[in-house]
């Protein structure tokens, strides 16, 4: 059975300006995204994927179309009633962190819930588990400006699962990360989808995520290039490839499989089982 | 969120100190001159606070004791005395003049009692008696010690040279100063003898000061008479007069010294953390919320200048009457209530600023780098 739709939209535009200076940023995008899903958004710059992003997490109204976030119709609501949605239901992960520069790690993840209403001990308790969780239980009491890159994203990560959202919605993750630290943030998206079964849209140029999403949708002047890209991961040697561009394809057991090349198929076909 | 309010606010140390040393200094302003101009009302009405008497009784038209003259036959005294509801009549001749002594001019008020009812006179003594002789004079101890006086010595007044038999406290003051002569003295001096400028008039037990007044100017047509708290009042309002203008002008610039030093702390503040609020917004807070932010704000640096502000005032207050002796400052506990509830009202409307800003703050900021 497949997962239940978060986010849905429908024929969404946005255009700024107005006459002939008007530029269409988000062109007729129509889009579903479910639940554990990890999309990740490419796109040269200025191809729209942030107005995207923002128009997907209630920050933005469109100017056609419409969103549904978990089944609420989010372009219908008025102004007042979108930071509610925002913050029950969404998470955000910036590229550069974000994070309020008075406030220690903990104080950080615990602020949303103060917006929720929903700050008790018991999600205190929650906040300081999440950031142990994520390796910083010795930097709780730390102001951003003493933790690294990675571990401010991580910091960042946990304010954006404290209030237990649906949807974390990340704009280049990785970009001001070194590869280590970015590879690390890429693997806790990539839990956080699979295991918590959150909806992960990624905004970013790093080709490297590719390796973490289940889809990739390509933006071109705020348009969605056909379809999008369907990732498949190669059962022999691990590697995730458009399932498209595939060069070899096996049914086993009423599933069909894809390879990167002819030999990894060889290889499969010898021995299916100890593959899996 | 105040949390976050208030560690960020404390995040810039300098601005903090700026904005609360700034809102202390307006207090300070403020509340010295409201304190002077208290301590001069309390300096001017020392002698009727101090002298007994349930009712003062005066020239008809004359309602208060400064910047008024009084004068009336003292036969009236004799009258009055011999009412059933009075214990004791007072009779005393006031006048403002100058004393010159060692090169320096005091400007005072002369009273002259009659030293045989000793309680129309001085309430204390730092030296000497209070009975004063025809020819003595009593002057305040700062007078004498400014002068080189003392107890023994002659000063001329009026032509006269009088000897000083005692120094008195609590008779000195910025505005004026309290000389005390023998009754028959000041009249002979002034010209005017059998001639009273007031009388205070100590009522039997279980008397109504207010009845009798209205009984006395009803039986004699050309007196007036107040009771002691009415009397007091009434000064009060007088000198309150004099210098509420004063007050005034002086407050207004405080007032917005405050105003600007609150709205312009907080404004800033907003404008550096334009971006924070913008990620604030973006991760789900309302505009009530960032409003509730830089009120916080405001009002934090309102407070913590009104509590400095009240310690500086004390102190301040305390070395400007070491260094200015003639001057008593008093600093009302009602009168920081008051300005504090204005300095807090200031504080309100001064973060309106920062208020408009913040709301225009789009959380789209939060994307960019």
């Amino acid at each position: 059975m497949k997962n239940s739709i978060v986010v849905e939209a429908n024929e969404l535009s946005k255009i700024f300006g107005e006459g002939h200076l008007a530029v269409r940023a988000v062109d007729r995008v129509n889009l579903k995204i479910h639940e554990g899903e990890i999309i990740l958004i490419m796109g040269p710059s200025g191809s729209g994927k942030t107005t995207l992003l923002s128009i997907l997490g209630a920050l933005l109204k469109p100017t056609d179309g419409k969103v549904e976030i978990n089944g609420i119709e989010i372009t219908k609501l008025n102004e007042g009633k979108l930071p509610g949605i925002r913050v029950n239901n969404i998470g955000f992960i910036f590229q550069s962190f974000n994070l309020l520069s008075s406030a220690s790690a903990l104080e950080n993840v615990v602020f949303p819930l103060s917006l929720s209403g929903k700050k008790s001990s018991a999600n205190r308790k929650r906040a300081r588990k999440l950031l142990e969780d994520l390796g910083l239980g010795n930097r709780l009491n730390y102001l951003p400006k003493n933790l690294s890159g990675g571990e401010k994203q991580r910091v960042s990560i946990a304010r954006a699962l404290i209030n237990d959202p649906r949807l974390i919605l990340a704009d280049e993750p990785t970009a001001n990360l070194d590869s280590k630290s970015g590879h690390e943030v890429m693997m806790l998206l990539h839990d956080i989808a699979k295991k918590q079964k959150k909806t992960v849209v990624i905004v970013s140029h790093d080709m490297r995520i590719m390796d973490i999403a289940d889809r990739v949708l390509q933006l071109e002047d705020g348009r969605l290039v056909e379809g999008g890209i369907f990732l498949v991961e190669d059962p022999v040697c691990g590697m995730r490839i458009p399932k498209e561009k595939a060069i070899a394809k096996s049914v086993f057991e009423g599933k069909t499989y894809y390879f990167c090349s002819k030999t990894c198929q060889e290889k499969f076909k010898k021995n299916p089982q100890i593959f899996f | 969120m105040f949390s976050y309010a208030l560690k960020s606010f404390l995040q810039d140390k300098t601005k903090l100190f700026i904005a609360v040393i700034g809102i202390a200094f307006s207090l300070v302003l403020i509340l010295l001159i409201y304190g002077i101009f208290k301590g001069t009302e309390e300096q001017v009405l020392a002698y009727i606070k101090n002298t007994r008497g349930d009712l003062w009784v005066m020239q008809k038209g004359v309602s208060t004791m400064h910047m008024s003259s009084s004068a009336f036959p003292e036969f009236y005294a004799a009258q009055i005395k011999k009412e059933k509801e009075v214990k004791e009549v007072y009779k005393i001749v006031y006048l403002n003049n100058v004393l010159k002594v060692g090169g320096k001019k005091y400007f005072a008020y002369f009273l002259g009692f009659e030293p045989a009812k000793k309680t129309s006179g001085p309430w204390k003594m730092a030296e000497g008696d209070k009975n004063v002789g025809l020819n003595e004079i009593i002057i305040d101890k700062k007078i004498a010690r400014e002068s080189k006086l003392k107890i023994g010595d002659s000063v001329k007044f009026m032509g006269q040279s009088l000897e000083i038999s005692g120094l008195s406290e609590e008779t000195y003051s910025l505005a004026s100063s309290y000389i005390f002569l023998n009754y028959r003295k000041l009249q002979e001096l002034f010209k005017a003898e059998k001639i009273a400028s007031y009388m205070i008039v100590d009522l039997r037990e279980g008397q109504n000061p207010r009845e009798f007044a209205k009984k006395i100017k009803q039986k004699y047509p050309d007196l007036n008479a107040i009771s002691k708290p009415k009397l007091m009042d009434s000064e009060g309002k007088m000198i309150r007069r004099m210098g509420i203008e004063t007050i005034r002008v002086l407050s207004v610039i405080a007032y917005i010294i405050g105003f600007l030093v609150i709205a312009f702390t907080v404004y800033t503040l907003a404008v550096e953390r334009t971006r924070e609020f913008g990620i604030i917004k973006a991760i789900g807070a309302r505009n009530t919320g960032l409003y509730a932010i830089v009120l916080f704000q405001s009002l934090t640096s309102a407070i913590f200048g009104l509590i400095i502000g009240v310690f500086l005032s004390y102190g301040g207050a305390y070395l400007i009457e070491r260094i200015a002796s003639e001057l008593l400052i008093i600093i009302a506990p009602s009168t920081i209530v008051r300005i504090s509830v204005a300095i807090v009202l200031i504080s309100i409307f001064s973060a309106s600023i920062p208020v408009y800003k913040v709301s225009k703050v789009d959380p789209l900021i939060a994307f960019r780098e």
